[in-house]
């Protein structure tokens, strides 16, 4: 019985953890009423974010840095079109029309590309940089201990010092 | 106590001594000879009209070096004034001897050496010239704890200048009694080995002073007519007094003293106090001579006819098997219970007997037998075992001049494992406590001939039984090293020679130290006997440091240049090699100089090994961080297409939210401005 409650009290934060608070329903359902409220511009979004929510579900989730580089390029190619329809006229057939236009759904599909050049030049160049340091900073250690054997011996790394006498 | 050299500007029978006298090698003073040591004229290099009397004497003699600060003491002014004494090289012997130096000018003596037969002083004043000042000396050498054992005649000295009424000669150049007479000693001391007589008591000056106080007081010499043995003999036979005194015919209050003082009985022979009495003209209680038993049948021994059991004992080492034979068959016993009919002699015989058969094979050492049996027919006697006569105190000389001659000593071990020494002290009529410790120095040998630690063995039982042996390494032949002083420049000439190694402390080296200064050395044991040899040269350096600086020599620079080539792996002990180059640098230089104390603190500086270790384990720190560092940076790079992946996506996002939001800027601005993009 003991064995159980325990299980069960065990059980109970995983639960909660899975299930989402009432602050972020309350967002979830904002959100939604919103997008709802906002449709053509939610159209326009659904549409031109795909690049970014094929990211979202293709690649590793964990690795969410690399899906916020996408959506940041993403967005900034949408941003001009949500512009242009909520200065010409707010409505379904408006946002359709900039759907539909090729230029400009290869402008925003473009820009999420250029998200994804960016994640795999930088990440390169900066993970390349990263190792070139590593083995800097491995040469630098050896040289170190080196340093502290020849000023203080092998028993400094543990083994025993025969170089003299006997 | 300096030691001294032949130099500069002296003749060449001239020598240096100490740092302001002159021993001239080629004007013997024969008169002032004490036995085996011989004198010599000498002079202060300051005034060469003050006469002075150096009395030269080998290790063999074994001079009594140690009671030199209690002679020192001596307030009466009828002793010898002892100048300087120490160590010398005496060019004659080329050899190293003990010199005592003494103001010479003492007159001549009163008799010549060996002259016993003829004595020539006869003062009327005998009291004030003679028995006051030797009784006034005795007291003050019984107040001050020394013994003499040279009190005879031809020891004793007058001048018409000097103003004292006598003057006693020399007692530090040779072993107490060893030089006596046997004419000059109770029987006890005179029946053992000149060697083999102890350390020597006030009492036995006491009787030699009787002695010399009856040669000078007699009118007939009958003495003349017995050999040395046979006034022995008569003095276990009839007495001394009895010995001496014979026909002779003396004032009857001379007789009383002589009584007193020859009393055969050391326990109830006069003391210095009732020589005072009598000299007070205080009447005392006169002793009755003993009478010793007479058997009512005589024991034949070795063709002799025996009447006396103490007469027996003496002769029983001419015919061991003899005396075997007389225990085998009965004889013997039946004597001593019937014949004797003594029962404390009774009583001694059974418990010799069973301490001989206690002996696992008794019967193949019948040196055993005759010791046990000796003690028991007459329990005065010295012991006598396998060639040799000492007494319980006596043993450490003997043992010390066989060393000295390369002699085996099993023998001696064998007295000692068989607890002779023990028979013979407790046969001692002798205070408890004095008697416990000498039983627990007996003891302490014993241990020491089992331990095998580098201190200890035969050599450790030399010098805790003899007082006054120098230390007798085979490495310090033909030196005399007594102390630190002689140890450190004794090691200095050796060194010059060359051959020497760093590990100058030998076993005897070591028990000599170990029992006469073991304040310095004992905590150096523990490293002499560690059997490391860097551990065993660095406490070599350390010990020889501290007897420099006890002996307050500057420099050594030939010991310093051994040490110096050996101390390699001594420096071992610091882990910087920086230090440790520093340190031995620093020993290099200090080597030069000979200062042996300097080095010794510069391999072992407390401060430097603490900020030595500290630094290690500081180091010993980082090294393993920066190795858990290493290691972990080669698990990371072993795969070089994931290294840094995460923090190039992190880096791409922030670069890809930068070129948006500007992005976002320009667009809106233009959107704001009325300049559509799209």
């Amino acid at each position: 019985m003991a064995k159980k409650k325990n299980k069960e009290k065990k059980k109970k934060p995983m639960a909660s953890s899975n299930k989402m608070s009432v602050k972020g329903r309350l967002f979830m359902i904002g959100f939604i009423l919103l997008g709802l409220a906002l449709l053509p511009t939610t159209l326009l979004l659904g549409v031109g974010m795909l690049p970014s929510i094929s990211a979202f579900f293709i690649g590793n989730r964990r690795n969410g840095a690399r899906v916020s580089t996408i959506v940041a390029m993403n967005a900034a190619g949408c941003i001009p079109f949500i512009l242009k329809l909520w200065s010409v006229e707010h409505t379904f057939d408006a946002s359709m029309a900039i759907v539909m236009d090729t230029q400009s759904m290869m402008v925003i599909y473009v820009a999420a590309a250029f998200g994804y050049m960016i994640d795999w030049s930088v990440t390169g160049v900066v993970s390349s940089y990263l190792y070139q340091k590593g083995v800097q900073r491995m040469k630098a250690i050896r040289k170190r201990q080196e340093f502290l054997i020849s000023h203080w011996g092998d028993g400094i790394a543990g083994k025993v010092d025969n170089s003299e006498g006997s | 106590m300096a030691k001294s050299n032949a130099s500069g500007n002296l003749s060449q029978n001239q020598i240096h001594f100490g740092n302001n006298l002159i021993i001239s090698t080629n004007k013997r003073l024969p008169l002032f000879d004490n036995g085996g040591a011989l004198a010599y004229e000498a002079h202060s290099s300051v005034s060469k009209q003050k006469k002075l009397i150096a009395i030269v004497s080998g290790v063999e003699n074994f001079p009594r070096w140690m009671s030199v600060p209690g002679y020192k003491k001596l307030n009466d002014v009828s002793f010898m004034n002892l100048v300087d004494s120490g160590s010398v090289l005496w060019p004659l012997d080329n050899v190293e001897k003990f010199v005592v130096v003494y103001t010479g000018g003492v007159g001549k003596p009163l008799v010549e050496e060996g002259g016993f037969g003829r004595t020539s002083w006869r003062h009327p004043e005998i009291v004030t010239l003679f028995i006051e000042p030797m009784a006034s000396m005795l007291k003050d050498m019984r107040d001050k704890g020394i013994s003499h054992g040279s009190i005879r005649p031809s020891n004793i000295f007058c001048s018409d200048k000097d103003g004292r009424p006598i003057v006693l000669g020399d007692c530090l150049s040779v072993q107490a009694h060893s030089s006596q007479p046997a004419l000059f000693l109770p029987a006890n001391k005179a029946m053992a080995d000149p060697m083999g007589r102890g350390f020597g008591t006030i009492s036995d000056d006491i009787y030699a002073f009787g002695v010399s106080l009856f040669l000078f007081l007699r009118r007939h010499d009958e003495l003349s007519a017995f050999d040395d043995e046979e006034i022995l003999r008569r003095k276990v036979e009839f007495g001394s007094y009895s010995t001496l005194i014979g026909k002779e015919r003396l004032p009857v209050s001379f007789l009383e003293l002589l009584k007193g003082v020859l009393y055969d009985d050391e326990t109830q022979r006069w003391s210095v106090d009732d020589i005072f009495s009598w000299l007070d003209g205080v009447s005392l209680t006169s002793l009755t001579l003993p009478r010793k038993k007479k058997a009512n049948r005589p024991l034949v021994f070795n063709g002799k006819k025996y009447f006396f059991a103490e007469m027996l004992a003496i002769d029983l080492h001419h015919n061991p098997g003899d005396l075997s034979t007389l225990m085998d068959n009965g004889v013997l016993d039946r004597w001593v219970r019937k014949a004797l009919d003594d029962s404390a002699l009774v009583e001694r015989y059974e418990k010799a007997l069973e301490h001989a058969s206690s002996f696992d094979d008794a019967s193949q050492n019948n040196d055993y037998l005759v010791f046990h049996m000796g003690i028991a027919l007459n329990p005065v006697l010295p012991v006598r075992y396998k060639g040799m006569c000492f007494t319980y105190d006596g043993m450490g000389a003997l043992l010390a001049k066989a060393a000295y001659e390369g002699k085996d000593t099993d023998v001696f071990k064998e007295i000692l494992n068989l607890n002779i020494l023990d028979y013979a002290l407790v046969a001692e009529n002798m205070a408890q406590a004095m008697m416990l410790t000498i039983l627990k120095q007996y003891d302490a040998c014993r241990s020491a001939l089992i331990g095998k630690k580098a201190e200890q063995g035969i050599e450790r039982c030399i010098y805790t039984l003899c007082l006054d042996a120098p230390c007798l390494s085979p490495k310090l032949r033909g030196y005399f090293v007594y102390d630190s002083q002689s140890t450190v420049l004794t090691f200095e000439s050796l060194c010059k020679k060359g051959g020497q190694i760093s590990l100058m402390m030998d076993k005897h080296l070591l028990a000599f130290f170990s029992v006469r200064a073991s304040n310095l050395i004992d905590s150096f044991l523990p490293d002499f006997n560690s059997g490391e040899k860097d551990r065993q040269i660095s406490s070599n350096l350390h010990f020889m440091a501290m007897l420099q600086r006890r002996a307050k020599v500057e420099a050594l620079p030939a010991v310093a240049d051994v040490f110096v080539g050996s101390l390699s792996g001594v420096y071992k002990i610091y882990k910087n090699t920086k230090t440790r180059k520093r340190i031995e640098d620093d020993v290099r230089a200090a080597a030069k100089d000979g200062d042996l104390v300097a080095m010794s603190a510069l391999i072992d500086d407390p401060d430097a090994l603490s900020m030595d270790d500290n630094g290690f384990d500081i180091a010993m720190g980082e090294y393993k961080l920066l190795q858990r560092e290493y290691d972990q940076y080669n698990q990371k790079l072993a795969n070089k297409k994931t290294y840094g992946m995460t923090n190039g996506h992190d880096v791409a996002a922030t670069v890809s939210w930068l070129v948006s939001t500007v992005i976002t800027v320009i667009v809106m601005l233009a959107f704001v401005s009325g300049n559509r993009i799209f």
